[in-house]
């Protein structure tokens, strides 16, 4: 009897956004990273292409790391206080870019000024090779005025900055723009909201393609169903042929899992639950693995130990090039 | 009792102990801005206490220095002196008398709903000795065979009335659910009867005189609006304070039902006598509060009204102050949330007897769709707010002369008002083109957000908002507006009208492009620019020969069932015939709804004639000849 064949047949594909650029391309990164292009929904060998595994980022600050979670602190705490060895560890550790949060512009975080925060991002380039990430603040003013300045001293680099919002996206997008980098839309968990917001960002100039979506982040067991439904209803979208959703997608889950109860309760309080530090790097690989299941191609994680277990998780199950159609 | 007394009105009223400000403005008579019913959470009642003893409240929200909010403010045991600042005065509700088209001098036709008709009656005789009431019902059957009723009052004066006019009285019969009643025998008044048809909205009140050559249209707010702005908290505030609260709000639309129809008298030669009925259509709820029906169930579940199909009455009874012996009429509801005025719209647009499907768009404060053709009839209800018939707006206005009614862009953004009178405020045909105009010209960006530094664009408190006439050039001598607010409450209030037909549509299996037809009803302007309305996502982008304006169709179907009684059967068939679809227990809607929370919606590709591109200015606004310029 002969197999019918169930495949289904897809008009549209996810874009495929390129972040960094090496010395042939104008930067001074040893390597770019490239997310998205796949054709189909996530991890069906047998239906679609899937060109670009899904990368991550370890995230690093000059904001101090007193509120970081204590099993991450572990391997961060000699490097903290100096972004370029923090950023060099990252290579050493594996991630496929770094994210410098600039929490540490906001007033009650240090107040950093637009200069400092632009040396801190040429300081991080001096230090790795590694394709950059720059995220801001949740100030819109704060953002306004530190964001322009970062894009400009990292102009050349094809960084990806964020993050605009419906209701504060033109400076960066004209930032971005200026200074050629690629751009996180930020819109809490609505497919809609999201497709506004990128309606918007093409308004004032920003190619479709140079966008990549972050739908907000709930950790796993903390509102990690609501916004993987709406990957999952975004992909939907996106593959049916929608151009206003086939930004491939990063989710900030390191910053969320390190206030999680599951991941920060010490050992005492709940035995039954196992040693943390066992338990805390696996809350945020696991949170990491879902997200990667609903179709998310960039993923912020804090703890290295983390990172180790998503990627070899994700080498075990992200289909080979060979088992594609 | 303490007497509270209201600056710059000069208006005192004596309360108890313990009433609020706001009660006891309510009680005065004196309209106090509120949104929330007196909970302290819209902050909108503020008043300035000037003297005497008051107790505060603790309110959800502060009011500024200085200030109180009248619905936390309770009057102590002396006497209060209070300051309403404008901000706080609610819209105005003196009552605008407009010319239209008048009626011809043989109007009505015949078979109108309430009539008068000579008889020529036989006199008793030996021979013919049959008792005065069986008479003149045997000549009554003669003109018309019915089902009469003689009601007592009628009964007891007939003797006398029937040999004073030497047995040729004139009759005035109305049209009954049953059949019909004598409501008057006399001598003849010479005239035909007039009637009066009501528009009773949620925001804003329109009457017509019918009569031959008449041509007035009065209109006015809808004082309940100082209870609430819309059905629900209205509704609130009649539960809250049982049973006063709806008497009060009975009597306040019943107030302003003959103060419209005082102003019509006025300006017409025409007098209260010669009025033997009034026509009401209006929501659900603004019919319940007109009769005085009790609507705490119609906002719970399972929403269920008092009557939907509440038969005539005395006009005593009603409280309305025309011919005592005549008749009123409140026109068939569907549901809880489709009320008459969509039954008259029905009627008034043919929409029963179209051959292929089309929809009918009210845009009221209770937004209403009905899609459906002779075979079909399916209605639904999506709250919409005030926001295009001018309420609630920093300067927002209903359709009256000095209303700035159309805006476009010719070098700058021009505009025009109703009468070419100097701008008193915007009416809803200006929102729709003040927004497509903003839109086009780069000033707004399409989530309807400002551009700081656009011209025109000023920041005030923090929030942007844009100047159309600077205060120089207005009526009031304050500047004509478009704030943040009011523009979020204007696409919030598109973004349910479109997401609500199309929630109706999908479940028919039908997309917009299928109806032959879309009327868009409304009393929010003259003229509408269909190229802004499809602009602004307000209608679906569907060829423009399509689209009507077909102005208030409620009291154009008033009007009709007035002037033939055919009418009144047919629109309550139209009422049993028609289908509720309940959009708040759909699963779609929501999502429809924030989709089209944008300008002019999120699936750009349903709006392919509406370029990103500033467009060119309108060729329709040729006609108007006198343009302003700002």
């Amino acid at each position: 009897m002969p197999i019918p064949d169930v495949r289904d047949k897809l008009s549209g594909a996810m874009n495929e956004v390129t972040i960094g650029a090496t010395s042939e391309e104008g930067g001074s990164r040893s390597r770019t990273v490239t997310v998205g292009g796949e054709t189909s929904f996530p991890m069906l060998a047998f239906e679609g292409q899937y060109p670009h595994p899904p990368a991550f980022a370890l995230q690093i600050t000059s904001a101090g790391v007193d509120d970081w979670h204590p099993e991450v602190k572990k391997h961060v705490a000699d490097v903290a206080g100096d972004l370029g060895k923090w950023a060099a560890k990252c290579e050493e550790w594996g991630a496929d870019l770094v994210c410098l949060d600039l929490s540490a512009a906001l007033p009650d975080r240090g107040g950093r000024s637009a200069q400092e925060c632009a040396d801190d991002v040429k300081r991080v380039l001096g230090a790795t090779g590694l394709p950059l990430m720059v995220w801001g603040t949740d100030d819109d003013d704060v953002d306004n005025n530190v964001l322009p300045k970062c894009t400009q001293v990292a102009v050349g680099e094809n960084c990806l900055f964020g993050t605009a919002k419906e209701d504060n996206y033109r400076t960066l997008a004209a930032s971005c723009l200026a200074d050629n980098h690629k751009i996180i839309a930020e819109a809490p968990s609505d497919i809609n909201l999201s497709k506004q917001l990128h309606i918007l960002l093409r308004d004032v100039g920003v190619d479709l393609n140079d966008i990549v979506m972050h739908p907000t982040c709930g950790a796993l067991g903390f509102g990690l169903v609501y916004i993987y439904t709406t990957i999952e209803r975004g992909r939907i979208a996106a593959l049916s042929g929608d151009v206003l959703m086939q930004q491939p997608v990063v989710v900030n889950l390191g910053k969320e899992v390190g206030r999680v109860k599951e991941a920060v309760a010490p050992d005492e309080d709940f035995p039954e639950w196992g040693r943390r530090e066992v338990r805390a790097p696996l809350w945020e690989s696991a949170t990491a693995l879902a997200y990667i299941e609903s179709g998310a191609e960039l993923l912020i994680l804090r703890n290295p130990e983390a990172l180790e277990q998503a990627k070899a998780a994700v080498e075990a199950m992200w289909p080979k090039a060979s088992q594609s159609s | 009792m303490p007497v509270v007394s209201f600056q710059p009105a000069g208006v005192s009223v004596e309360v108890e102990a313990g009433t609020s400000l706001l009660d006891a403005a309510r009680q005065a008579g004196i309209p106090i801005r509120n949104d929330c019913g007196g909970q302290g959470v819209c902050g909108r009642c503020v008043v300035q206490v000037r003297g005497g003893d008051v107790e505060r409240r603790a309110a959800h929200r502060t009011p500024p220095q200085g200030l109180d909010l009248a619905c936390r403010t309770l009057v102590g045991q002396s006497d209060v002196q209070v300051f309403l600042p404008p901000e706080s005065q609610a819209a105005e509700t003196e009552a605008t008398v407009l010319e239209s088209e008048p009626f011809p001098a043989d109007y009505p036709p015949e078979g109108a709903l309430v009539e008068r008709v000579r008889l020529q009656i036989d006199p008793p005789s030996l021979e013919d000795n049959v008792a005065d009431s069986e008479r003149l019902l045997r000549h009554l059957r003669r003109w018309r065979e019915a089902p009469y009723h003689v009601p007592l009052e009628v009964l007891r004066d007939l003797p006398g009335r029937l040999r004073q006019v030497d047995w040729q009285p004139e009759v005035t019969v109305s049209v009954e659910p049953w059949g019909a009643r004598v409501l008057h025998v006399g001598a003849a008044a010479g005239r035909l009867g007039g009637m009066v048809a009501v528009d009773i909205g949620t925001t804003a009140i329109k009457a017509r005189l019918l009569a031959p050559g008449a041509r007035w249209i009065a209109s006015c707010y809808n004082s309940q609006t100082m209870f609430g702005p819309d059905v629900i908290s209205r509704i609130i505030y009649c539960q809250q304070d049982e049973p006063e609260g709806c008497d009060r709000l009975r009597e306040t639309v019943v107030d302003d039902v003959n103060r419209l129809i005082d102003a019509l008298l006025e300006a017409s030669r025409w007098r209260r006598d010669d009025v033997c009925a009034l026509v009401v259509s209006g929501n659900t709820t603004m019919m319940h509060l007109f009769l005085g029906l009790y609507p705490a169930w119609i906002r719970r579940e399972p929403y269920v009204g008092c009557a939907y199909l509440p038969p005539p009455v005395r006009p005593a009874d009603a409280g309305v102050r025309i011919n005592p012996a005549g008749r009123v009429y409140c026109l068939p509801s569907v549901s809880a949330f489709v009320g008459s005025d969509i039954t008259a719209g029905v009627l008034a647009t043919g929409l029963a007897e179209k051959a292929e499907p089309c929809a009918l768009i009210d845009l009221g404060t209770n937004g209403e769709i009905v899609v459906g053709s002779r075979e079909f009839l399916i209605c639904c209800s999506a709250s919409a707010g005030p926001a295009f018939e001018g309420a609630g707006s920093a300067s927002g206005t209903r359709a009256r002369p000095g209303a700035i009614d159309s805006v476009w862009s010719e070098q700058g953004v021009r505009w025009r008002t109703i009468g070419d009178r100097p701008p008193v405020g915007i009416c809803g045909t200006g929102y729709i083109d003040l927004l497509a105009t903003l839109l086009a010209e780069g000033v707004m960006d399409k989530t309807g957000r400002f551009i700081a530094g656009a011209p025109g664009v000023v920041e005030e408190e923090g929030q942007y908002c844009y100047v159309l006439v600077p205060a120089e050039r207005s009526a009031a001598g304050t500047d004509v507006v478009l704030t943040q607010a009011d523009v979020d409450n204007l696409v919030r209030a598109k973004g349910a009208i479109y997401a609500a037909g199309s929630v109706v549509l999908q479940s028919l299996g039908m997309e917009w492009g299928d109806l032959a037809s879309i009327m868009l009803a409304g009393g929010f302007g003259e003229r509408l620019n269909k190229d802004n309305a499809v602009a602004i996502g307000l209608l679906p982008d569907v060829p423009r020969e399509r689209i009507e304006f077909v102005g208030n169709t409620s009291l154009k179907g008033a009007v009709m069932v007035a002037e033939h009684a055919d009418h009144y059967w047919k629109v309550r068939d139209i009422a049993s015939s028609m289908t509720y679809f309940e959009l708040s227990t759909h699963p779609g809607f929501m999502d429809q709804f924030v989709s089209a929370c944008f300008l002019p919606h999120t699936d750009t590709e349903k709006f392919p004639s509406v370029a990103g591109e500033p467009r060119q200015p309108d060729p329709g606004h040729d006609h108007m000849e006198k343009q302003e310029e700002v």
